[in-house]
């Protein structure tokens, strides 16, 4: 994964200097090419931060090594330098100082502010689908119970984001649909196999 | 885990990369998927700084519509003498061909938004006006929320009380005014 260096041209990826970053049409300084932008100034998180910091840590604790009237709340795991709210840059790695993460950060060292996970629906969706085309080879009863096992999980998944369950319960009803077509198909074949030794 | 309801805003499919758009209360999210691997980067509105919308053709996708063009239609008149390969060629020429038209025609539409630590692209192939209502709902939602939180921050950052400060209890004041006329 790309690692993110902040705004850049939409066109060339070039990196976009302070300078650069304007309302306005903007001309990439790069590629010469035009492109609309909308610009923010999104304001520190210092009062609130500080506020907290004093909130969280009791009276006579450690003071930070960049903010020496604010309390630390926690040490860079990097280089154990105590650190207040205010420096305390987790973006999922742990706590680390500002001079740790821009090394980190420059090393394209540091995991990027995401979340990784399995999509257990498409899961279920794709064993289900399977189950369908293989179904003539005996395979629909257990790719519809690896696709009831991943709906399972997927129902847990959709609940825990509070997202919509159709498409779950209809992946679930067909996956149900193929086991019992499968048995039915199984025991067609026993019938007319003991129909034939007769 | 994202709780909470989120609407799709668009989507970024291409040859190597396929991600949704979304905005929840507080953020713009993207899931980017790689087979079953779903990877989700939020960009919240609090650190936006820069958004984008800019329209391209994508030179990569017209060139390889227009080289797949060109090799079926170039078979395809080079088999003349037998019309059913010629027609199913043609045939298989004809959506190559329009998909490279219609690209050079429409365009897309890129709407691009850049935070501190992640950004999140959408791409309109068809719909140009929610492109625009797409960029113009996350600069308005962005500047809301950055507006809220400078409103705040000064509110916390002002004097705390202007009440003048509160009268010592009725018996102690008794007291001293009792020593004062005592002296």
């Amino acid at each position: 994964m790309q690692s993110y260096e902040g705004p850049s041209c939409p066109r060339c990826h070039a990196r976009l200097t302070a300078d650069w970053i304007q309302s306005g049409t903007i001309i990439c300084p790069d590629c010469n090419k035009p492109f609309e932008a909308t610009a923010f100034r999104p304001p520190q998180r210092r009062l609130e931060v500080v506020s907290v910091a004093a909130a969280l840590t009791p009276e006579g604790a450690n003071a930070c090594a960049n903010h020496e009237r604010n309390a630390a709340v926690t040490n860079c795991v990097r280089c154990g330098l105590f650190i207040c709210a205010l420096c305390n840059m987790d973006v999922g790695t742990g706590p680390h100082c500002p001079s740790c993460f821009d090394r980190l950060r420059a090393d394209d060292a540091l995991s990027p502010a995401a979340t990784r996970y399995r999509d257990y629906a498409s899961m279920a969706r794709i064993a289900m689908v399977a189950g369908l085309f293989f179904s003539f080879m005996f395979m629909g009863i257990p790719f519809a119970a690896a696709s009831l096992y991943y709906a399972r999980k997927g129902f847990k998944q959709l609940r825990e984001e509070g997202r919509s369950k159709i498409g779950l319960i209809i992946i679930i009803i067909f996956a149900l649909l193929e086991i019992i077509g499968g048995i039915a198909w199984i025991a067609i074949l026993i019938v007319g196999l003991s129909k034939v030794r007769k | 885990m994202t709780p909470g309801k989120r609407k799709l805003l668009g989507r970024n499919v291409g040859a190597m990369s396929r991600e949704a758009v979304f905005e929840t209360a507080d953020a713009i999210e993207s899931e980017s998927r790689e087979g079953y691997e779903v990877t989700r980067k939020r960009v919240l509105f609090e650190e936006v700084l820069l958004v984008t919308i800019h329209r391209e053709v994508g030179v990569v996708y017209v060139t390889m519509t227009a080289i797949l063009t060109v090799i079926f239609a170039g078979v395809a008149i080079l088999s003349r003498s037998a019309p059913a390969v010629a027609i199913s060629f043609g045939i298989l020429a004809l959506p190559f061909f329009i998909a490279c038209v219609v690209r050079l025609i429409l365009r897309l539409d890129y709407v691009s938004i850049f935070g501190r630590r992640s950004k999140a692209v959408m791409r309109f192939s068809v719909r140009k006006r929610r492109a625009r209502e797409v960029y113009g709902r996350i600069c308005s939602r962005a500047l809301e929320v950055q507006r809220a939180i400078v409103e705040r921050q000064t509110e916390e950052a002002s004097p705390i009380s202007e009440a003048p400060p509160p009268l010592p209890p009725e018996d102690l004041a008794n007291d001293a005014s009792g020593a004062a006329g005592s002296t």
